[in-house]
């Protein structure tokens, strides 16, 4: 086995951006993420006291020189890390998962802001040859149990204009107006990653369209590498996936709750 | 230069008094760091047959520590052999296969399919006995001996028994182990709680789940202290090792190793961390492990 091809160890933080309950942190890129690719995943803890005690998962947004996650502040995890600034030292271990692998086009992208990092990684590497379609929430809606201030309207404004970055093609819609939406495209490919209601009419239309694709899961971990069954996701035919070892799967492979 | 960190638990010799918890580890770590450093490989706890476990939430942080309810899922003990415990095999470090039954018979049919496939098994006691009311086979000596002899008739294989933290007489039950033929103890599994969220509802699908981490390293320290008054056979510490002063504290209470689960989640390479720590703790103080473990005169 080859040990050494995930690193875990401390690095430090070389820029950090916080606006309408998003991070964008920019970290010191370890020589295990040469051949990483965006939308494979690390597990980020911070050093402080605060932080619980399990790292959370992120998605690689791009990788270069350093290494690009973003995150919606959506819980305790993500609050602590959401403190994180220039020269601070974060826990990382990564990269980690599997990759959207599209192979035809054009390819369509729906997200949400509640897990945007997968399909925005995506999105980068296509550059701009992808439609998104991002489905908005209710605009009062608060995201953020830690910040009232934060509302869904701030964190799906800001997670969107990281899309419309990309150069991508992109189309906000609500969750009631999705199904219209989805239906007026034509994909010859779709990759997803968004919450369950979200990805349970996707699979629907996709599925009577005959349209195939992928989508990126999401769930608390602990392990990240398969040992200890925590991260699990129920399947269509009545079994669980480990999300960690995806966690990019067919799309019509997981049972969404609508 | 590196100091002496073998130890020996019965029959079997480790070149390094630190392993995985059954549960919390698996060959994915292969990619982080180098498995042959440590002192033993322990698979996920492994049934007769195969077992969903339960439904999500399985795990929450709670206290510090985490709670999980994964309930034994496995592969059951056929495709685990064939498809499992193959790949362990690649590796030095002796193989210690966890195995848990819902009944006695259960307990001796696994030990005998086992025979030959691992080099030690974790009797995993903590499991509930359906012929005694779901009540936990480490709760009770009798239940404990039972389940432990079944194994022993069954294998010749070194018999390490893992305990429950929540036992009304844990030395009765930690002699019944020794008197049955267990060749080591491992002390403990996790402690059963409750948590619930803010609505009042419990966290975990199943209800109530094992608390582990540090929260429960005094109960366990506890634990392998009041064992090593009771039984002559090796202990193996484990609850809340995340740290050298874990292992030092196990190692001062009687155990002559210590398993690590919870902090191998906080850190991946907690472990590592640890052996390199106890390389450089040993160096510094010219001394070998053995000469750390101090087992307490019964």
């Amino acid at each position: 086995m080859d040990h050494g091809t995930v690193f875990a160890g401390t690095v430090s933080v070389q820029t950090a951006a916080h606006a309408d309950g998003l991070v964008l942190l920019e970290l010191e890129a370890p020589p295990q993420f040469q051949t990483a690719k965006a939308g494979q995943f690390v597990m980020l803890a911070s050093e402080r006291a605060d932080m619980p005690l399990l790292p959370r998962p992120f998605s690689i947004l791009s990788v270069g020189t350093t290494l690009s996650l973003g995150f919606a502040v959506v819980g305790e995890g993500t609050r602590v890390l959401a403190k994180a600034q220039a020269g601070d030292d974060l826990y990382l271990m990564g990269p980690l998962g599997t990759v959207y692998a599209p192979d035809a086009r054009p390819v369509l992208i729906v997200a949400d802001a509640s897990h945007f990092g997968t399909p925005l990684g995506l999105a980068r590497a296509l550059a701009g040859e992808a439609t998104v379609v991002f489905v908005t929430r209710p605009s009062d809606q608060r995201p953020c149990p830690y910040d009232d201030a934060v509302t869904a309207a701030h964190q799906d404004a800001a997670a969107l204009a990281l899309f419309a970055e990309t150069g991508a093609s992109v189309e906000t819609v609500a969750l009631d107006g999705l199904k219209a939406c989805l239906e007026g495209q034509a994909p010859g490919t779709v990759c997803a990653g968004a919450s369950d209601p979200v990805m349970a009419v996707l699979q629907q239309v996709a599925e009577a369209k005959g349209w195939p694709g992928e989508v990126s899961l999401q769930a608390p971990m602990a392990c990240a590498v398969g040992a200890c069954e925590v991260c699990i996701r129920p399947t269509r035919d009545g079994r669980w996936l480990k999300v960690c070892e995806g966690p990019v799967v067919p799309l019509q492979t997981p049972r969404f709750q609508p | 230069m590196t100091a002496d960190l073998s130890v020996t638990i019965g029959a079997i010799t480790l070149k390094a008094p630190i392993m995985p918890a059954s549960g919390t580890f698996g060959l994915g770590y292969g990619r982080v760091f180098d498995l042959n450093r440590l002192g033993a490989l322990v698979p996920k706890t492994i049934t007769l047959s195969p077992r969903e476990g339960h439904p999500p939430p399985r795990l929450t942080e709670e206290a510090g520590g985490l709670m999980n309810a994964i309930g034994i899922p496995s592969v059951g003990v056929e495709a685990a052999i064939h498809d499992v415990f193959s790949r362990y095999k690649a590796f030095e470090p002796p193989l210690v296969v966890s195995i848990s039954g819902d009944t006695v018979e259960e307990f001796g049919a696994l030990t005998a399919r086992l025979d030959g496939v691992a080099d030690a098994l974790e009797v995993n006691l903590s499991c509930p006995n359906l012929e005694a009311g779901g009540q936990a086979f480490a709760l009770d000596p009798d239940a404990t001996e039972r389940a432990v002899a079944a194994c022993r008739r069954a294998t010749r294989l070194p018999l390490w028994c893992k305990l429950a933290p929540h036992a009304g007489r844990p030395q009765e039950v930690a002699k019944a182990a020794e008197a049955a033929g267990g060749d080591a103890l491992i002390l403990a599994n996790t402690l059963l709680a409750y948590a619930v969220d803010e609505a009042g509802a419990p966290r975990l699908a199943n209800r109530t789940g094992g608390l582990s981490g540090r929260p429960v390293k005094p109960v366990a320290l506890r634990l392998v202290d009041e064992a090593a008054r009771a039984v002559a056979i090796p202990l193996i510490g484990c609850g809340g090792v995340f740290t050298l002063r874990d292992v030092l504290d196990y190692f001062c209470a009687g155990a002559s190793a210590v398993a690590v689960g919870t902090a191998t989640f906080h850190r991946a390479t907690t472990m590592v961390g640890l052996i390199d720590a106890l390389d450089h703790h040993c160096t510094t103080k010219g001394v070998a492990v053995a000469d750390l473990v101090a087992r307490r005169p019964s």
